[in-house]
């Protein structure tokens, strides 16, 4: 039990809307969100097929745990074909618009199609329909979220819409729900413009209920909310400073990513750190930071609300910019900051607020402008092709110049919202782009944390520190403390990771509550809401099933081992500074380990041993 | 000899008032060690979960090694991000 069992199909191109049955086979060995939404991808669309064509699907899917009462429960993913990387694309959320859906009765939206005209969805309870939005195209995500709020008159209705960045045919773009959280990566927004759709409005007011043994689940749920709450991470550490607290200590030991990558620690780090978010400004004696926040029926509250200094050059004369919204989180300050080279948290907070404001990927923004500025410093690009714009590390005038022309899909910003990858192979320079499978990085060198490398290489969806965080490990010495600077072992440490993370990325809850719980917290609460026996073995073995799908899909899809590579700068340029200093990546040494580990061939495919062992679809 | 000492997220609180933000420049004895600071600002050893000196690990079994002139000490609670 725990999911409602049935999900909504909508066929845009048709304007229809049904009603089907969940297939709970597949839940049962897939479990949902990420991994119950990659299967109904898998099943209903071809691997080649075009991104942005009517032919791909967009998928919105809840985890079994969704919306009850589990610590953190809030979430749901993203699923479809990215059109940034061409590989699968699953991207998570929090905020409310999850619980939202599933008390509406639906575990999964299915879209597909494409609509003639712009449209929504209007969702309350049992009945959906979709409603022209004509008068919504163009407007941002925050101007959709209000005009929405204003024609339903329900406050408590939840948004998720795609901004002009989307419209604009920026290949990063989100889909943003609640204001600012986002189900970031892989352009999973520009796949839902390309569907001319433009918000998913929903109201539910059934609750979430279906929980096998609600005694036993509510016993359970209470014991690990106070584990959670015991733990100097999930208690302390993260409502205080948020992940921005990782910003000193990743420039402490020199993994910092500088300029493009070029260097591995960054000057101004502690300008644009959780720390420095606490510190009163002389303008108004108020600090950028005001409160933390929490998810629906998270218990951990690590999301920040800032402002901005109203005297900073980026809002002048932009009241709509002066009241509380999402703050900065590490990967953003990280991608929008160091890797461009600025330290002014105040432009960084502006360009944040863009980014939920009109919809696009922080990091891959940010690194796809720090491309740039290295291409402008080297001569590649120049004022001609900006209008005018010098594109110089360190420039916050730069930065919020970017992220405006992007935002709007304006002039250079067309270009930058390629992505790092086709602006590097456009002005000829393909070595420069920091990205795997055209997804550009997050905040960690792999030349200072070498787990991070081969995580990056063998990540389903492109570079990304979501798929196995062995800084966890390697830097903060969670589960146990293992040397960064090493490659042993880091095969079976990355493979341990990618499992787990895709049984909770599954179910409905926060990747962050395993820094305080493991899956021998999680699988108490699973097997008291799930019909089934759900043991920790279970789920570990649905995770690696997860995983051998997307990895399957994906080699359908054109991908080989190939694929599984960095950037040349991170094989063979050394870090430059701190205890790093000399290293490279060491991905040769891990990668074959890594294969032998998962049961692949010596060239990445999934073998038919796998196939067989976990059953995975033709 | 001189020693910077940073104190980071809730433990900058452990710093006296004339600190720089998170960092304070100490003078201590030649004979000073990563444990032996963290005792004088009163700073429960528990809290001290992330430390280096330079930027390198300390683990526990090594914080009582001495430091050298010109050291960068750093201490973390338990922290996580992502």
């Amino acid at each position: 039990m725990a999911w409602t069992k049935k999900l909504l199909r909508v066929n845009l191109t048709a304007g229809s809307l049904s009603e089907e049955a969940l297939n709970m086979e597949w839940a049962a060995d897939y479990i949902g969100q990420r991994g119950l939404g990659t299967r109904y991808l898998v099943a209903e669309t071809d691997p080649k097929c075009e991104p942005l064509g009517a032919d791909n699907k967009l998928i919105f899917a809840t985890g079994p745990l969704t919306g009850t009462a589990v610590s953190t429960g809030g979430r749901y993913s993203v699923i479809t074909k990215s059109p940034l990387t061409g590989a699968v694309a699953c991207s998570n959320s929090g905020g409310f618009i999850g619980a939202e859906l599933k008390s509406a009765g639906w575990d999964m939206i299915i879209f597909e199609g494409k609509s003639p005209t712009p449209v929504m969805l209007h969702i309350v309870n049992e009945q959906a329909e979709l409603v022209s939005a004509d008068d919504l195209w163009g407007k941002s995500v925050w101007e959709t979220d209000r005009l929405l709020h204003d024609k339903y008159q329900d406050p408590q209705m939840r948004i998720a819409a795609v901004g002009r960045a989307a419209e604009g045919g920026c290949l990063y773009a989100a889909i943003i729900n609640d204001l600012h959280r986002a189900a970031g990566r892989s352009g999973v927004g520009t796949v839902m413009a390309s569907k001319n759709l433009k918000a998913v409005a929903v109201r539910g007011t059934r609750g979430v209920g279906n929980i096998k043994d609600a005694a036993r689940f509510m016993r359970s749920v209470a014991e690990q909310k106070q584990v959670l709450a015991d733990n100097a991470v999930t208690g302390q550490g993260l409502p205080k400073l948020g992940t921005q607290v990782l910003m000193n200590v990743i420039n402490e030991i020199g993994a910092l990513p500088t300029n493009n990558m070029r260097a591995v620690q960054f000057d101004g780090a502690a300008k644009i750190s959780g720390e420095a978010m606490l510190e009163p400004r002389a303008s108004d004696g108020k600090p950028n930071l005001t409160t933390n926040a929490a998810c629906f029926g998270c218990t951990i509250a690590c999301g920040r609300i800032s402002t901005i200094d109203k005297t900073h050059f980026s809002v002048q004369n932009k009241p709509q910019y002066w009241g509380n919204s999402g703050g900065l989180e590490y990967e953003a300050a990280w991608a929008m900051g160091a890797d461009t080279g600025v330290d002014d948290i105040d432009a960084i907070t502006y360009t944040n607020f863009i980014c939920n404001e009109d919809g696009m990927d922080p990091i891959s923004f940010g690194a796809t402008v720090a491309a740039a500025m290295e291409l402008f410093e080297m001569g590649v690009i120049t004022t001609k092709d900006t209008g005018g714009m010098e594109l110089k590390f360190g420039s916050a005038k730069a930065l919020t110049w970017c992220a405006d022309q992007v935002a709007a899909g304006a002039g250079f910003g067309k270009v930058l919202g390629l992505g790092s990858k086709r602006l590097c192979e456009k002005y000829g320079h393909p070595e420069l782009s920091m990205t795997v499978k055209g997804q550009e990085f997050p905040a960690y060198d792999p030349r200072g944390i070498q787990g991070m490398g081969l995580t990056y290489a063998t990540s389903n969806r492109g570079a990304c520190h979501l798929r196995s965080y062995t800084v966890a490990s390697e830097v903060l010495g969670i589960p146990e403390k293992t040397d960064p600077l090493a490659t042993d072992g880091k095969a079976g440490l990355v493979k341990a990771f990618q499992d787990a993370t895709a049984t909770v990325d599954s179910l409905g809850i926060c990747v962050f509550t395993t820094f305080a719980w493991t899956l021998d917290n999680i699988a108490p609460q699973v097997d008291a809401a799930c019909d089934g026996d759900w043991s920790v073995e279970r789920l570990l073995e649905a995770g690696e099933r997860i995983w051998n799908l997307e990895r399957d899909y994906n080699m359908k899809a054109g991908f080989t081992g190939a694929d599984d590579n960095l950037p040349p700068r991170l094989l063979k340029e050394a870090a430059n500074s701190g205890p790093a200093k000399g290293k490279v990546s060491g991905l040769d040494v891990m990668l074959p380990e890594y294969y032998q580990l998962r049961g692949w061939s010596k060239d990445g495919q999934v073998t038919d041993k796998v196939r067989k062992q976990f059953a995975l679809p033709a | 000899m001189k020693i910077t000492l940073k104190l980071f997220s809730g433990l900058m609180e452990y710093l006296p008032p004339a600190a720089d933000g998170n960092t304070i420049e100490i003078s201590a004895p030649d004979s000073a060690t990563p444990h032996m600071l963290i005792d004088q600002y009163r700073l429960p050893r528990a809290e001290a979960q992330v430390v280096t000196v330079n930027g390198e690990f300390l683990p526990l079994e090594k914080r009582d090694r001495a430091l050298q002139d010109g050291d960068v000490m750093s201490v973390w609670p338990s922290i996580q991000g992502g």
